[in-house]
């Protein structure tokens, strides 16, 4: 019988333990998955995250037109300009009572940053009130 | 009327109409709010950045025990 060559009988290597190598592949097919699992879970927590800094800009920029809106709303008026304004009308007194009517919690700010403004003015010289004028009349000047 | 159009010096006292008073109270109670929803939106965020963090260092575990595994099945297929 011709012997065949060594290509057609192909090549056999022993194998001293089938069973662990068996085992490591089965074992490296079962971590191949969870990896992959892994990745799907990463992309949703990555989805997720989008999702939420999306938000979070969104509620930061609502955030910068409110407080856009408070400065808008907030100074308005000095005592000087409230006086010219409504010469008639004990202007500090009725804000006041206005104020601690409708909302008593703001009797304590109230008290920290009015108090001072809220008593009775000193006497002013004339000297005074034209200094005040000219005051206003640069501060405006420098506005323009 | 906006601040600009009507320049205070910052360190005098102002007053606010009260109606526009009752509006920056309204509105500042409103921020006050959204600012806890920001807190929140950011707990959120950090809780989502650990588990991310959790899953990558475990999928490097899972890399690294493949690799072994790996290194033992060539020396074995090897020694033959």
């Amino acid at each position: 019988m011709p012997k065949k060559p060594i290509e057609e009988e192909g090549l056999f290597i022993r194998v001293n333990n089938p069973i662990l190598i068996r085992k490591n592949i089965l074992e490296s097919s079962k971590l191949i998955l969870t990896i992959l699992k892994q990745t799907y879970s990463i992309k949703q927590v990555r989805e997720l995250k989008q999702e939420k800094m999306s938000e979070l800009s969104q509620q930061i920029k609502e955030l910068r037109i409110l407080l856009q809106k408070i400065e808008e709303l907030m100074p308005q008026y000095t005592k000087a300009d409230l006086k010219k304004l409504l010469p008639d009308i004990p202007i500090a007194k009725k804000a006041v009572e206005q104020v601690k009517a409708s909302r008593p919690e703001a009797k304590a700010e109230m008290k920290e940053d009015w108090a001072e403004e809220l008593k009775p003015a000193a006497p002013v010289s004339d000297m005074d009130r034209i200094t005040k004028a000219l005051e206003d009349v640069q501060r405006k000047l420098q506005t323009l | 009327m906006l601040r600009g159009e009507h320049m205070i010096n910052e360190s005098n006292p102002v007053f606010v109409k009260i109606d526009k008073y009752k509006d920056i109270l309204n509105i500042v109670e409103v921020v006050n709010k959204k600012v806890t929803g920001v807190k929140q939106l950011l707990a959120e965020l950090e809780e989502l950045k650990d588990k991310e963090a959790e899953e990558l260092v475990s999928w490097k575990n899972n890399l690294d025990q493949i690799t072994h595994k790996l290194e033992i099945m060539q020396e074995e297929l090897t020694q033959g």
